[in-house]
C-alpha cells in the first residue's frame, strides 16, 4: 500500500513538473503585445536618485542622467584626449576678463512633454542647481550664485561670475537642463521638487523614464521625436537598469544572456573568468582614472618627505599592475594619461631598493620610531588584498602596515575630523567626473579640499597652492597648460602619494550588442543611442 | 486561564520583547562605524551639507534623546527619515514587505507539504534505501548555507534553461499596477496571465532555496515522530486486533506524527524571513531583506531599525500563533493551562 502511495506521489509530482515546464516555456510573444528592442544593463550599484542634479559619485546616476536629460556640454575624446564638446550649446564665448560666459542653445529642442526648451529653462535649472546644493554645484561655491544667470533672449544664456572659473564649460557636463514649467508645478514635493524628480522625468534626452521600480528595475523608453534624430540600425527602444549586488548573480545573468552589459565594477578575476565564454565580449579601454596610494602628509610617518619618497621607490609597480590591475599601465603623475592637461614629461618612480633605503636614512624618524605599525583602513576584500600587498612590499624597508577593517562611510567621515584622525594611508580610485585636470589637481591638492575625501593626502605646499588658485582663474589656454605642467612637476617632487595605475576599464557585452563607444567620464559609456542590437 | 487573559499576557510579552529588541538594535546600529550622511550626500558633499543632514536625521542629538525620538516616532506611526530614499523608513519597509511575505509564505507552504510527505515516507520506510536517500537529502538541506544553494541553483539553471529568469519579480516585458504588492495577486487582479506565469517563474528559484532548510528540518522531525509513533504499544495492540496497516498509518500514526511539525513550521517561518536577507540579495528580489542589506551597507539607521523590528515582529507573531494553535489542537496543552 505504502509503495503504491509513494509511486502515486512520484508520478503526480512528475506530471505536475511536466505540465509546469510546458507552460513556463510557452513562447513569451503570446503575452507580450509588442516586440521592443530591449537592452538590459546590470550594475553592482543602484542609482542614488533620479533627480539629475543630486548625485556626485555613482556611475549609474550619470548613465541614467545622460540618457534622460540634455546637457550644455558633453565629454568626448578628441584626438585621443578626453575633453568636452558643445552639446545643447551651438556656440559660446568668454569675456576677456573670464567673468562672463555667453552661450547660445539649439532651437527646437523639445522636452518629453512636448514643450520647447528655452534659455529660461537653462537659467531656472542652473539656479535650482546652486540653491539645491547637491551634485557638483559645490564647484561654483564663491564663484557664482543663484540670480547671476540671465536669459538674454529665448536661446541665449549668460553666466556672470565674481571670479573667473576656467573649467566652467568642462564642469557643465554634469549639469542637466530641466523642464522648468513641469518641475515648478511640483516644486513643493520635497526640496525644490526633489521627491517628484525621484520618480518622474523632466528631461529632453533621447530616452524618457517609463517605469520606476526602486531596487528592482528602471525602464527607459526611446523618445522618438528626439531633437538630434536617430541613426539607422536596430536601436534600443527599451532599456532596463537592474541593480544586482551579488557578483555571482551578475556573472550568471551575463552567461545566460539575460543581461546585455555590465557596469565595469567586477573584479579582474571575474573578468578573466568571463573572458573564457565565447558568447561574451570583454571591451577593454584605457580609463581616465587614477588608482593611488594616498599618504597622509600631515601625520606620522608620511609627514616626512623622505619616508614618502622611500615608499615610492620601494614599490614594485610592474608586479602590482599585473597582479592587482590585470596588466594596467603605471600611472604617470597626478593627472591621468588621456586627459586634457596631462604632462607627459614627469618623473615616474620605479622599484629601486637602494634608493629607498638611502631616502629612509635621511628621515627625521629613527628606525625604532619607523617600526611602529601604520594602520591602513580597509572596507572590502579588494582593499584588504591591496593592503596586504602593500604591507608585503614595505617590509623591505622595515615599515609595518596593519590593515584594519572598517566601513567605507567611516573612512569618508574620518577625513572631516582632521589630519590626525584621518587614515595614514589609503588606497583609492579617482574616476573622471568631468573632463578637466582641476578634478585631479585643485580638487585633490588644494588646502581647500582638506577634510574631504579628495584632500585625503593633506598636501601642503604654499607655492603649489598659489599656482592651483591661479589655474582656476586662468582663461588663456596656453598659459593654463603651462600652469598645469608646472603644478604637476612640483607635486611629483613632493611625492605626496603613490600613483599606481591608470587602470583599464573592462565591460562585458553580449556579442549581439554593437556600437560600444568609450568615454571615460563616469557613466558616459552607456549613452544608449550609440548602441545597436542584433536580432537574437 | 481564560482565552482573553492568555492573549493579553502573550500580547504584553510581545510588546516587552519588542521594546528590548528595539533597544538592542538601537545601540548596535550606533556602535557600527560609519556615517550615513556621506553615503547619502556623496563623498564630495561640503561639510556644511553633511552637518545639516546629520541635524535633520537627529544624529547630532545625545543618544537617550535619539532613542526617545525613535519611540516617539513609532508611536506616531513613523520610523524616521531614510537617508537613502528620503522617505519615512516605515513607508519603505511597508512598501517592500509584501515581496518578503509572498516569498516566505510560498517557501513555507512548499516546506510543509514536502517536509511532511518526505518525513512520513522516510519514517515508514525506516532504514530502507528510500529512507537513506531522503535522510541524505535532509542532512544536505540542513547543512548547505542558503547562499551556496542559491548560487548552485543559478549556475545549473543558467546553463540548462538559459531563458529562465534568474532575478527579479517579473521578467522584462511585463508590468502590472501595484495593488497589494503581492506579485501573484497583482498579476491576477490585472488579468494578465502572462505576467502571472512570469511571476511564478521568478518565484521558483528563491522559493526552492528558501524552502530547502525548513523542508529538511520538518522532514527530520516528522520522520522521527513517525518512527516513534509506530513503535508505541497501542499500535501493537491494534495490529494484534487485526487492524489493516493502511488504517493504522493514516488514521493513527500520521496525525500524531505531524502535529509537532506545526511548532517547527512556525519557527521555520520566522527563520525563513531571516534567510530572505541573503536570498533576496542574490535573486534581486526586492523585499525587506534586500532593503535591510542595502541599508546596512549604507548604515541607513532608521531603515535598519525598521527591517530588524519587522523581522522581530514576525518572529514573535509566528511563535504566538504556534502557541495559540497548540492550545487548541492539543487537548493536553489546554488541560495544563487549566491546571495552572
Amino acid at each position: 500500500m505504502l509503495t503504491a502511495i509513494v509511486l502515486i506521489v512520484i508520478i503526480a509530482i512528475a506530471v505536475a513538473a511536466g505540465v509546469t515546464y510546458y507552460y513556463l516555456n510557452l513562447p513569451s510573444t503570446t503575452t507580450t503585445p509588442t516586440s521592443p528592442v530591449v537592452f538590459t544593463h546590470i550594475s553592482t550599484e543602484e542609482y542614488s536618485s533620479l533627480d539629475p542634479q543630486f548625485a556626485t559619485g555613482a556611475g549609474e546616476d550619470f548613465s541614467i542622467m545622460i540618457n534622460v536629460y540634455d546637457r550644455l556640454f558633453s565629454p568626448a575624446i578628441v584626438n585621443g584626449v578626453e575633453t568636452f564638446v558643445p552639446d545643447l550649446v551651438t556656440n559660446y564665448n568668454v569675456s576677456s576678463d573670464g567673468l562672463t560666459w555667453t552661450m547660445q542653445i539649439h532651437q527646437g529642442v523639445k522636452f518629453h512633454d512636448g514643450t520647447e526648451m528655452t534659455a529660461e529653462d537653462v537659467v531656472w535649472s542652473f539656479n535650482r542647481y546652486l540653491e539645491y546644493g547637491h551634485g557638483f554645484s559645490y564647484l561654483y561655491t564663491g564663484l557664482i550664485g543663484p540670480g547671476n544667470t540671465t536669459a538674454l533672449d529665448n536661446y541665449t544664456v549668460q553666466f556672470t561670475f565674481s571670479q573667473p572659473y576656467t573649467s566652467f564649460a568642462a564642469s557643465l557636463v554634469r549639469f542637466a537642463v530641466l523642464n522648468s514649467k513641469l518641475v515648478t508645478a511640483h516644486i513643493l514635493e520635497g526640496t525644490l521638487g526633489h521627491d517628484w524628480l525621484n520618480f518622474n522625468d523632466a528631461g529632453s534626452g533621447p530616452y524618457y523614464i517609463k517605469e520606476v521600480h526602486p531596487h528592482q528595475d528602471l525602464v527607459l523608453a526611446m523618445y522618438v521625436p528626439y531633437w538630434k534624430g536617430w541613426a539607422s540600425g536596430r536601436r534600443i527602444t527599451e532599456a532596463h537598469f537592474i541593480p544586482v549586488i551579488e557578483t555571482s548573480t551578475m556573472k550568471q545573468e551575463l552567461i545566460s544572456g539575460t543581461a546585455d552589459i555590465d557596469d565595469g565594477w567586477m573584479s579582474a578575476d571575474d573578468y578573466r573568468s568571463l573572458a573564457t565564454y565565447s558568447s561574451l565580449v570583454i571591451e577593454r579601454f584605457p580609463w581616465v582614472q587614477e588608482r593611488v596610494l594616498s599618504m597622509n602628509n600631515q601625520k606620522f610617518p608620511f609627514d616626512d618627505i623622505h619616508v614618502r619618497k622611500a615608499v615610492s621607490w620601494v614599490f614594485n609597480y610592474t608586479d602590482y599592475n599585473q597582479v592587482e590591475e590585470w596588466n594596467a599601465p603605471q600611472a604617470q603623475g597626478p593627472v591621468p594619461v588621456g586627459l586634457f592637461g596631462h604632462e607627459s614629461s614627469l618623473f615616474v618612480y620605479h622599484q629601486n631598493l637602494t634608493a629607498a633605503i638611502a631616502e629612509l636614512a635621511q628621515s627625521k624618524y629613527t628606525p625604532a620610531q619607523l617600526a611602529q605599525p601604520i594602520i591602513v583602513p580597509v572596507y572590502n576584500d579588494k582593499t584588504e588584498e591591496v593592503a596586504l600587498y602593500v604591507a608585503d612590499q614595505l617590509k623591505a624597508i622595515n615599515l609595518t602596515i596593519q590593515p584594519m577593517m572598517t566601513t567605507y562611510s567611516q573612512i569618508l567621515a574620518s577625513f572631516a575630523l582632521g589630519p590626525q584622525s584621518a587614515p595614514s594611508m589609503v588606497w583609492w580610485g579617482n574616476t573622471e567626473k568631468y573632463p578637466s585636470p582641476d578634478a585631479y589637481l585643485y580638487s585633490v591638492f588644494s588646502n581647500s579640499s582638506w577634510g574631504t575625501w579628495q584632500g585625503q593626502c593633506w598636501y601642503n605646499n604654499s607655492e603649489v597652492q598659489t599656482l592651483l588658485v591661479q589655474s582656476l582663474h586662468t582663461v588663456d589656454q596656453t598659459q593654463l597648460l603651462q600652469l598645469y605642467s608646472s603644478i604637476q612637476q612640483k607635486i611629483v617632487d613632493d611625492a605626496p602619494m603613490i600613483w599606481l595605475a591608470n587602470p583599464k576599464c573592462d565591460i562585458v557585452v553580449q556579442k549581439w550588442v554593437h556600437g560600444f563607444t568609450w568615454v571615460s567620464a563616469l557613466g558616459e559609456y552607456l549613452y544608449l543611442p550609440n548602441f545597436t542590437i542584433d536580432q537574437h | 486561564m481564560s482565552l482573553k487573559i492568555y492573549v493579553a499576557k502573550k500580547g504584553l510579552e510581545i510588546i516587552l520583547t519588542l521594546f528590548f529588541v528595539l533597544l538592542i538594535i538601537f545601540f548596535l546600529v550606533r556602535l557600527v562605524p560609519g556615517d550615513i550622511a556621506y553615503v547619502a550626500l556623496g563623498n564630495a558633499a561640503p561639510r556644511a551639507e553633511i552637518e545639516r543632514f546629520r541635524r535633520e536625521m537627529g544624529l547630532s542629538l545625545p543618544l537617550p534623546e535619539q532613542f526617545f525620538l525613535l519611540i516617539s516616532n513609532l508611536l506616531h506611526g513613523k520610523l524616521g527619515i531614510s537617508g537613502l530614499s528620503t522617505n519615512d523608513a516605515l513607508s519603505d519597509v511597508v512598501y517592500y514587505l509584501p515581496a518578503t511575505v509572498e516569498l516566505a509564505t510560498l517557501a513555507m507552504m512548499v516546506a510543509i507539504v514536502l517536509g511532511i510527505v518526505l518525513g512520513v515516507t522516510a519514517g515508514l520506510t525506516e532504514n530502507k534505501k528510500i529512507d537513506n536517500l531522503l535522510s541524505f537529502f535532509a542532512i544536505s538541506g540542513l547543512s548547505a548555507p542558503v547562499f551556496l544553494t542559491a548560487i548552485f541553483l543559478q549556475v545549473i539553471v543558467a546553463r540548462l534553461i538559459p531563458s529562465f529568469p534568474l532575478i527579479g519579480r517579473l521578467e522584462i516585458g511585463y508590468s502590472v499596477p501595484r495593488v497589494t504588492g503581492l506579485m501573484l495577486v497583482d498579476t491576477l487582479l490585472a488579468g494578465n496571465l502572462g505576467a502571472f506565469i512570469s511571476a511564478v517563474k521568478c518565484l521558483v528559484m528563491p522559493t526552492l532555496t528558501l524552502a530547502l532548510g525548513p523542508t529538511a528540518a520538518i522532514m527530520r522531525l516528522v520522520r522521527a515522530n513517525t518512527m516513534r509513533e509506530k513503535r508505541k504499544s497501542y499500535i501493537t495492540n491494534f495490529k494484534a486486533d487485526g487492524l489493516p496497516n493502511s488504517l493504522l498509518r493514516w488514521r493513527y500514526i500520521l496525525p500524531n506524527a505531524i502535529s509537532p511539525a506545526l511548532t517547527m513550521a512556525g519557527l521555520q517561518f520566522a527563520n525563513a524571513l531571516g534567510g530572505s536577507f541573503v536570498i533576496e540579495t542574490i535573486f534581486v528580489f526586492p523585499g525587506i531583506g534586500w532593503l535591510g542589506v542595502d541599508a546596512m551597507i549604507a548604515k541607513d539607521i532608521n531603515v535598519i531599525q525598521g527591517t530588524t523590528l519587522f523581522a522581530a515582529i514576525f518572529f514573535l507573531i509566528s511563535n504566538f500563533a504556534v502557541d495559540f494553535l497548540h492550545t487548541y489542537i492539543d487537548p493536553r496543552m489546554r488541560f495544563k493551562e487549566k491546571a495552572e
